[in-house]
């Protein structure tokens, strides 16, 4: 009787103490719940054959990290922090296409940190010559962010080398490379991504650029036949609707307002990120 | 001068006591079947991977291959000689006309065909996990089923190594933890030395270290075992081709370097005077 009554009390203190300690973690700021990575050779010296794996742990670490606060509202994952520990888990494994794959779906799209993707991406091709996604993100990388068409040309002929199934978009990026459509250019990659991402949180992430960029791309066509009605540029988007090539502005899935920069372009507050709107100061 | 025939059955004698003592440790049979049961977390585990998931299970399954196989190596070696030496049991077999390095090689042998039966259990399960992923997940390259073997039996090479460091230091050492300390940290540096060459040789290691500490680096490297040439995972997890040349260099290393380590140990055995 003494000890199942010993057994109780120490099952309930040790439920007494796990619930605070489960909110204090979860409280924990970013950088203390993705960790802090040692560098490369003090893992490797660490983990003896085993730095495969933990190559994998950690990119799959970033992924969980990620997904966690991804669609909380307020939270914004630290992408630099995931950007370093994928650059971790990259140099302790080469051959690791999650890091790559996770590092071209989330972080490419962030300012600043393309380029930095870029080597990272070139550094997994020099690995893994077979594999056709590899040149593939970097065409979409070179020509989309940096602008760079002929090296994203370049890649885009290793993608019809390695993958000759994958035609229709080699054909199409290459239109787009020569007449500079880039919003038209992202949405057929990204409807080439959706469909094969296995990560809800990427996939909806995806999704939801797509249906931004679907609609930038409507606002953009409009632009165009309202030059070719009125022989001149439109002010701001609500002249696309006055004029009658547009029904209404669409509405910024991010939660951000489309509105045209001096330069003519099509531009929201939200910058392409949930979260950011609030911040946004463009009135249209 | 015992004849070979008699020194043979010794040999054969010492081998079946060892397997029979690997059978009956149940702290072995618990390693094994733990083993087993992390093999069947495989797919589970395989699952979270956004773009491999036969790579992430073949990762996976071949840590816990090498995990539990360096577990199972360092147990069973360390109860070939030092605990015999520990208990005292030894003194007994020494009283007897019987050759030490036939009770030393015997015992090893034994040791030789356990761990093979724990690689070749292990790496079964292994497959079938992985034979089923790869239906469920086909990739275009589709899976190294030769590479699989080959690094499975490099990995053998692996722990016969270990093993034969543990018996060495069990010749020496008064006590079973000695031994056990050092393979493992041998262990550790036998993956390490070829980075640690590496470094070295780098215009930053250049730089950054002294003269002495790189000859000491150097010398590091030679002595131990280069366990760096025995991992094949990326060959096996990502297809990556198979060099025949370097294994059978490997192949004739391994096999080198087990003869240097036993011969040193029935050396060291032969002449340690029991009190």
């Amino acid at each position: 009787m003494k000890r199942v009554l010993l057994l109780l009390v120490f099952a309930l203190l040790t439920v007494a103490t796990s619930v605070p300690l489960t909110k204090i973690r979860d409280n924990k700021p970013a950088e203390a719940r993705l960790g802090f990575f040692p560098p490369v050779p003090v893992i490797k010296a660490l983990t003896a054959d085993q730095y495969q794996f933990v190559s994998q742990v950690i990119s799959l670490q970033c992924l969980f990290y990620f997904g966690s606060l991804v669609e909380q509202p307020g939270q914004r994952p630290d992408l630099q922090r995931i950007y370093r520990a994928l650059y971790t888990s990259t140099r302790l494994d080469p051959y690791n296409m999650d890091a790559y794959y996770f590092a071209q779906s989330v972080l490419t799209w962030e300012p600043g940190l393309s380029p930095r993707v870029v080597e990272l991406l070139e550094y997994g091709f020099a690995h893994r010559p077979w594999d056709w996604y590899l040149p593939f993100f970097l065409s979409f990388d070179y020509a989309y962010f940096l602008k760079d068409y002929n090296k994203a040309g370049e890649y885009l002929a290793k993608v019809a080398q390695l993958k000759p199934e994958i035609d229709w978009y080699v054909t199409l990026a290459s239109r787009y490379f020569y007449e500079g459509g880039s919003t038209a250019l992202a949405l057929a990659y990204l409807k080439e991504m959706i469909p094969t991402a296995r990560n809800e949180a990427i996939k909806r992430r995806m999704m939801t650029r797509a249906e931004a960029l679907e609609k930038i791309l409507k606002i953009e066509q409009a632009i165009v036949a309202y030059r070719k009605r009125f022989r001149r540029d439109p002010k701001e988007l609500g002249d696309l609707v006055n004029g009658g090539v547009l029904d209404l502005i669409p509405e910024d899935p991010y939660g951000g307002s489309f509105y045209l920069d001096k330069d003519g372009r099509v531009r929201t507050t939200s910058k392409l990120a949930h979260g950011a709107a609030s911040s946004g100061t463009h009135k249209n | 001068m015992q004849s070979l025939r008699i020194r043979k059955r010794q040999l054969a004698a010492f081998t079946a006591v060892a397997i029979k003592g690997g059978i009956r440790d149940r702290v072995l049979a618990a390693i094994m079947v733990v083993g087993l049961l992390l093999l069947l977390t495989t797919p589970v585990v395989a699952v979270f991977s956004m773009r491999q998931v036969l790579a992430l299970a073949t990762s996976y399954s071949l840590s816990i291959i090498s995990l539990m196989g360096l577990l199972l190596t360092l147990f069973i070696a360390m109860g070939l000689l030092a605990k015999d030496l520990e208990q005292r049991h030894v003194y007994t077999v020494c009283s007897l006309p019987i050759s030490r390095s036939a009770y030393l090689l015997g015992k090893f042998i034994g040791f030789a065909v356990l761990i093979l039966w724990a690689v070749v259990i292990l790496g079964c399960f292994s497959a079938v996990a992985l034979f089923v992923l790869e239906r469920i997940y086909p990739t275009a390259r589709g899976f190294a089923w030769g590479a699989f073997v080959v690094g499975l039996w490099f990995q053998y090479w692996v722990f016969l190594i270990v093993g034969a460091i543990t018996v060495l230091f069990s010749t020496v050492a008064t006590s079973h933890f000695l031994p056990l300390a050092l393979s493992v940290g041998l262990y550790f540096g036998g993956y390490s030395a070829e980075a640690v060459r590496y470094f070295i040789r780098t215009a930053a290691g250049q730089k950054e270290l002294g003269p002495a500490v790189q000859w000491f680096g150097n010398v590091v490297y030679w002595i131990l075992p280069n366990f760096s040439l025995f991992d094949l995972k990326n060959q096996i997890i990502y297809g990556v081709a198979l060099n025949a040349r370097e294994l059978l260099l490997t192949q004739t290393y391994a096999l080198s370097y087990l003869a240097v380590l036993l011969v040193l140990s029935t050396l060291a055995f032969s002449r340690r005077e029991f009190l």
